[in-house]
């Protein structure tokens, strides 16, 4: 039997910094987009958090090294992948329209593209859908 | 030297001369409105140069330049050139990712500069991709035309 995708928010992923055995039991894979910890660790950086940075480091790298999330990256893959609409038949015919535009928020850019479903992206389809259920709407366009 | 890692309206003005190159193997940068002349001339070394400095810019950048395309690339390409140099970039050029190993580096990026004026200036999250994915390299710079990412890099020097 296929094990389900968890989605975490960067709510979630805070917790898990803070006790990388909160998710232990939930029989699932985790997720997150880089924007996560990111948007955390900015948060830190700016003081808006009780958590330090010392902490968040600490736990960060228990996280990272245990294994226990895979962190979907925004690189050269992914934007290979995301960032263009193509035609049937793979040809660029022009720039996603998901993630153009001035007042899309660039954290939802990130998270866009690094969770659009594709055929060489794992995680279920429904997982995009959530993130843009829990930070914004779904694009018309998409 | 060092490697180069270009900001958004650095990297829009390095691709939309290198889609204008004849030469795209070894193209000759010119000044620019965000390539000073020391930067087109630095940009030129990496370019001609042994291959020991890269060219570079954060995955975030591409994201910038969807996000403002008509603002930022003004024409200069089209996107199925920027998906073309994204399947086979030069040599000279690479897409930072940015991944799990940016985010402890992300840290060092203060949230405000002290500008020489006395006043002080924040710094938003992702113009400090950008620095952090300078601060990354073992020898990096960043081009970039923002004052108070400019200012950062001398405190930081």
């Amino acid at each position: 039997m296929l094990m389900r995708t968890r989605l975490l928010s960067h709510a979630d992923v805070e917790r898990l910094v803070q006790n990388s055995k909160v998710y232990e039991r939930a029989g699932a894979l985790l997720l997150c987009t880089v924007m996560e910890p990111l948007q955390v660790a900015a948060s830190i950086v700016k003081r808006r958090r009780r958590l330090d940075w010392a902490r968040f480091l600490n736990g960060w790298q228990t996280v990272t090294e245990m294994g226990c999330l895979y962190i979907a990256p925004l690189d050269v893959d992914c934007l290979n992948r995301a960032l263009f609409a193509r035609s049937d038949s793979h040809v660029v015919t022009g720039l996603w329209p998901a993630v153009c535009g001035q007042r899309l928020p660039p954290d939802q850019a990130v998270r866009r593209l690094t969770l659009r479903p594709s055929e060489q992206t794992w995680w279920e389809d429904e997982l995009y859908a959530e993130m843009e259920a829990w930070y914004g709407e779904v694009c018309a366009n998409d | 030297m060092t490697d180069l890692v270009l900001d958004t309206g650095a990297l829009a003005d390095v691709l939309a001369q290198y889609f204008q190159a004849e030469d795209r193997i070894t193209p000759q940068f010119q000044t620019s409105r965000f390539l000073p002349p020391e930067t087109a001339r630095q940009i030129n070394r990496i370019v001609h140069g042994n291959g020991r400095y890269i060219v570079a810019a954060s995955a975030m950048a591409f994201v910038e330049l969807a996000h403002k395309w008509d603002e930022i690339v003004a024409g200069r390409f089209q996107p199925h050139q920027l998906a073309a140099l994204l399947q086979e970039p030069p040599d000279w050029f690479s897409v930072e990712p940015m991944d799990e190993d940016l985010i402890p580096v992300f840290g060092q990026v203060p949230p405000e500069v002290p500008m020489p004026d006395g006043s002080v200036q924040p710094i938003e999250w992702p113009d400090a991709v950008h620095a952090a994915t300078a601060f990354s390299r073992e020898e990096g710079d960043l081009v970039t035309s923002d004052q108070r990412l400019l200012q950062l890099m001398r405190l930081r020097d």
